[in-house]
């Protein structure tokens, strides 16, 4: 029977696709593992530099999966990657260039092996982190589907990464918004070395799926035409917006897990080994098209073949003849260049301003870009329909809704996976994660994927999100929801980081933020939510890395930011008073920091004290004061000092968190102590033996009396039992009277409603505290009364 | 030299002092500080005192309730310095020589003092006439209008003469020609009456000047007493104009 003629008889009787599609699988099988095979003989040379982990065994998977996938879907992959990008359209010689680390490669080599990114195939990029690109694809679907296309995110990961908590929280997430994405566990039955049934006694991975409400398939992963088919439907039930689907293909990989691994006797048999040979992907591959298809003779496979050899032949000459990177342009791709946005950049007169509270200014500031920019969409635990813990997207779900106002789990790491994944695809997004310390929940899409992205890829994709958190110290938020930790996140090239001090610049560094080109960490300080200030009304930008003067001075200069701002300015007014001028620079943007800002303020002043509410340590204090050393030394007429947090963890009672904080106080007395010439020393070194850490060598803490609610000092004649406003939500500070359900002279029964307070936040129903007879209402309606405070009286 | 000595001699001083001390010739060693541990700070270069400045204080300064030792008043003081190549003035003076017309270099200081204060007016307290230090006082002449050069030398070679000394008369500036010499001053106190004093050390080849401005930084700020000697090094390196 000539080859035509069965092929004919097997389209009849079955759900064969093209021919052209078949032999274009085989073709692509065989680029990846002749690729890999050239690329394993160059690393043993010593051609490429760093680790490479060879796909060999596996190509079935990302072949079958890929041929379903236009240019503009996007794949994540891992470590293993390098299949993924040859089956997903990448140049064979590219990305043999980039892992020779070689000018021309996909990346410029900044990425390499396991960081292989390419936008014009929709190659979101080999991953060096397990699980992390799970939920970046989560986003990219997201984003096209904001964007009103039907491109679709698909997630290559292994059989490690289905015990990782990103599995999980991008599983979830996705089912719930049905997002058009495919997760594709390629389960080769070890994580390294680690068996897979050693760490799960549920090894059925495509199982998992029904603990999210979506199916899950699982297909021989070495059967290239199975995983075809199970794709196929996989790719059409996201594309026509029925959500993921997960697909456990069972694979091998017959290599170690990286070059130099060994391929059997530490954690596999020779004969384990030889079982998975005779079930080649490629040999049962040609002996299917052969012999049950009836496609194509060997002969015309081995031209294939042939072919393909000269293609990676080509390939590996390109690698060996690029050039290599120039090492001058190291520091090119961190930032966008400009930093800034042009809106920032633009000269605006302020001709009007209105008082507006923090959380208003802000809401303000997103809904006007959110309305300027459809592909905006907002992540946020509570923050959709419930407008958000603090308040902070009061009415926002309502304008935008539940598309782009996106109601998440609490799953940071999921969703600013997705974040990332969303914004580096043409969306913008912001990922809420409500207190700055849950940030450390999802560090890893922050600092390895955000923040490195741009770098990664020399310059050619970027992460432009905004991870919003309420940040700092603010009455007894406790060990885990008092951190500001912005250090940390200056510390990591890439990332921008905010500490606005007023309404005015939140608002205008948000919008900044939401035009970037770079991931922006904006760290709002919680201690000023219920704070009001001037706003520019219209349009209004902060750039970033442009410092304020918020107080001219001539004797000292003051660094401070965020609520250290009121701080500083008050200890400056009570400076002032003995004769010494403090001059207090704002910064605004930690990163990147106006530091010249700083030293011209010191050429002024010839002094400096920097006041910080993060921890000392390898801190801003250090920081600014080192950058002063280096910049302007013949400047200091006094060594320069720092005030900075106690190095503790946030104590919950208010005595010792009042003892933590830098005050006013210990601001204006840090002055004194610089103006003479013997700065704070501090002491967060915690050097054994250096000094005794007994309390009797701290310095008391001056015990402030808990601040009076101010009205229950206007006592009504007679001793009547007060009714006061609740203390309530940390960020709210006061409320204003709306009704009074009851008049003087009524009798009312404990718990009866009696009045209402409508805060920022909601409307607090004020209850009778005791039965008897309302005698006095000393709040009328429309009176605006502070958290604790009295606003009428009952006579029992 | 033991560890200890090299500690107890060296001197503490802020780094912004140290570059105010740098850029007004002061020696750190003639301050004293009032930091910790005698750190020099940069209060304490603004506010040295010339050792002869004490001299120049009016009576009436010194009140009489004043506990003794009476309170020294300070006076702020600014020095700067500059070198002037000598070679183009000393040329023109032997070309001069050679038509019959002698002059010195003590003849052309006066008169390119008076084109600085021309130039640098608000150095000048009114017509900013310029005394010249002689071994016995000094002999103070009008810069504007200006005094003939002939005449300006017969001047000072008369009160060399006759011991003349107008120190008593109203001068912008003393001048003073120090003897050739390799060593030269890196401090001079102000004369009484004088805000501003100008000492000239030729160098022993005589090709070059070094110049240093002694002022009073209370009457003249620092940047007109540096615009006047540059307007004076200006006037000497191309000195056919002091003679038209």
């Amino acid at each position: 029977m000539s080859a035509a003629r069965a092929y004919e008889d097997s389209r009849s009787a079955s759900n064969l696709p093209d021919r052209e599609i078949l032999l274009d699988l085989f073709e692509r099988m065989v680029l990846l593992r002749r690729f890999e095979s050239v690329a394993q003989i160059a690393c043993r040379k010593g051609e490429t530099p760093g680790f490479l982990h060879l796909y060999i065994g596996e190509e079935a998977t990302g072949v079958g999966v890929c041929a379903h996938l236009r240019p503009t879907d996007w794949v994540t992959s891992t470590h293993r990657g390098h299949g993924h990008a040859l089956a997903k359209g990448a140049d064979p010689g590219r990305v043999m260039a980039e892992l020779f680390g070689k000018a021309d490669g996909i990346c410029g080599g900044r990425g390499g092996t396991m960081h292989l990114y390419d936008r014009s195939v929709g190659l979101f990029g080999t991953n060096g982190i397990v699980a992390a690109g799970i939920g970046h694809a989560v986003g990219i679907g997201m984003s096209a589907r904001q964007q009103g296309c039907d491109d679709i995110g698909v997630a290559f990961f292994g059989d490690g990464a289905a015990n990782h908590g990103g599995f999980h929280e991008a599983l979830n997430f996705a089912a719930v918004q049905r997002a058009p994405a495919v997760f594709i566990c390629e389960n080769n039955l070890y994580a390294t070395a680690t068996p897979l049934k050693s760490i799960t006694l549920n090894p059925e991975i495509a199982s998992k799926a029904a603990s999210y409400g979506m199916p899950g398939v699982a297909v021989d992963g070495n059967d290239v035409f199975a995983v075809w088919l199970a794709m196929k439907e996989a790719t059409e039930r996201a594309r026509a917006g029925k959500g993921p689907t997960l697909i456990e293909a069972k694979t091998y990989r017959t290599v170690g897990h990286h070059e130099g691994d060994p391929v059997i006797g530490t954690y596999r048999t020779q004969e384990e080994l030889d079982a998975w040979i005779k079930r080649d992907p490629i040999d049962m591959f040609r002996k299917m098209l052969i012999e049950d298809y009836g496609i194509a003779d060997a002969e015309a496979l081995a031209t294939i073949e042939t072919r393909i050899e000269k293609v990676v032949e080509q390939a590996l000459t390109f690698a060996r003849n690029s050039p290599e990177p120039d090492p001058s342009t190291v520091r090119l791709h961190v930032f966008a260049d400009p930093i800034n946005p042009p809106a920032a950049l633009q000269p605006r007169a302020v001709t009007e301003t209105r008082t507006q509270g923090w959380l208003e200014a802000v809401r303000d500031g997103i809904a006007e870009e959110m309305r300027a920019n459809k592909t905006i969409l907002y992540f946020g635990e509570g923050t959709g329909e419930r407008g958000g813990s603090f308040a902070h997207t009061k009415n926002l779900w309502q304008e935008f809704g539940a598309e782009r106002m996106v109601d998440t789990p609490i799953s940071e790491q999921g969703f600013t996976a997705a974040a990332v994944g969303a914004s580096a695809t043409g969306a913008r997004t912001v990922s809420d994660l409500m207190f700055a310390d849950f940030a450390f929940e999802t560090a890893g899409q922050i600092f390895l994927q955000a923040a490195k992205l741009r770098y990664m890829t020399s310059g050619v994709m970027s992460a432009p999100m905004v991870v919003r958190v309420g940040a700092g110290a603010l009455r007894s938020s406790g060990p885990h929801h008092s951190g500001i930790y912005h250090p940390v996140f200056a510390h990591m090239p890439g990332l921008i980081v905010c500490v606005p001090s007023t309404p005015a610049d939140a608002k205008g560094l948000m919008k900044t933020a939401l035009r970037a080109g770079d991931p922006v960490i904006m760290l709002e300080p919680k201690a000023l939510f219920a704070s009001k200030g001037e706003v520019p009304v219209g349009d209004h930008f902060v750039p970033f890395g442009v410092a304020r003067i918020a107080r001219a001075g001539a004797d000292i200069t003051i660094v401070a930011a965020g609520q250290m701002v009121q701080r500083a300015l008050e200890a400056a007014e009570a400076l002032a008073a003995e004769g010494i001028g403090a001059e207090v620079i704002d910064p605004r943007t930690i990163m990147p920091l106006d530091i010249d800002s700083i030293v011209a303020s010191v050429r002024k002043t010839h002094r400096l004290l920097v006041v910080d509410e993060a921890w000392a340590m390898c801190g801003l204090g250090g920081e600014i004061a080192q950058a002063i050393n280096e910049l302007a030394f013949d400047e200091l007429d006094a060594p320069p000092g720092r005030l900075h947090t106690a190095p503790t963890s946030h104590p919950f009672a208010p005595v010792l968190e009042r003892a933590m904080l830098v005050d006013s106080a210990r601001i204006a007395q840090g002055v004194r102590d610089v103006m003479a010439g013997r700065p704070p020393v501090p002491d967060h070194w915690y050097t054994v033996g250096l000094k005794s850490v007994a309390p009797a060598n701290l310095a008391p803490a001056p015990v402030k009396p808990p601040p009076a609610a101010p009205a229950t000092a206007i006592l009504a004649a007679g001793d009547d039992e007060p009714i006061t406003m609740p203390f309530g939500d940390l960020t709210v500070s006061e409320g204003t009277v709306v009704k009074w359900l009851k008049s003087v002279g009524d009798a009312v029964k404990e718990g009866e409603l009696i009045a209402e307070i409508e805060t920022d936040k909601a409307v607090v129903e004020i209850e009778a505290p005791v039965s008897g007879t309302l005698c006095a209402i000393d709040q009328p309606v429309g009176a605006v009364v502070p958290m604790g405070g009295r606003i009428g009286g009952i006579k029992k | 030299m033991n560890a200890a000595l090299a500690q107890a001699r060296r001197l503490a001083v802020s780094p912004y002092a140290r570059r105010l001390a740098r850029e007004r010739a002061l020696p750190l060693e003639a301050l004293r500080g009032s930091g910790p541990h005698g750190r020099i700070l940069a209060a304490d270069v603004l506010g040295f005192v010339a050792a002869a400045v004490p001299a120049i204080v009016p009576e009436a300064a010194i009140s009489p309730e004043a506990v003794t030792p009476p309170a020294p008043v300070v006076v702020r003081i600014a020095a700067f310095a500059t070198s002037i190549a000598l070679a183009p003035l000393k040329d023109l003076l032997k070309t001069l020589a050679t038509s019959g017309h002698v002059f010195d270099v003590e003849d052309a200081l006066p008169r390119a003092a008076g084109r600085a204060f021309g130039q640098v007016p608000d150095a000048g307290a009114g017509n900013g006439p310029v005394a010249l230090e002689l071994a016995g006082g000094q002999v103070v002449f009008v810069t504007n209008p200006e005094m003939p050069m002939l005449s300006l030398r017969a001047t000072r070679l008369a009160a060399l003469a006759d011991g003349r000394d107008d120190a008593e008369k109203p001068a912008a500036l003393s001048l003073r020609v120090l003897p050739a010499s390799d060593i030269r001053p890196v401090m001079m106190p102000l004369l009484a009456g004088r805000a501003m004093r100008l000492a000239v050390c030729v160098a022993t080849a005589g090709d070059s000047a070094e110049c240093l401005l002694t002022v009073d930084a209370a009457s003249l700020d620092e940047a007109t007493a540096a615009a006047w000697l540059s307007a004076l090094k200006s006037a000497i390196e191309q000195p056919l104009r002091l003679f038209v």
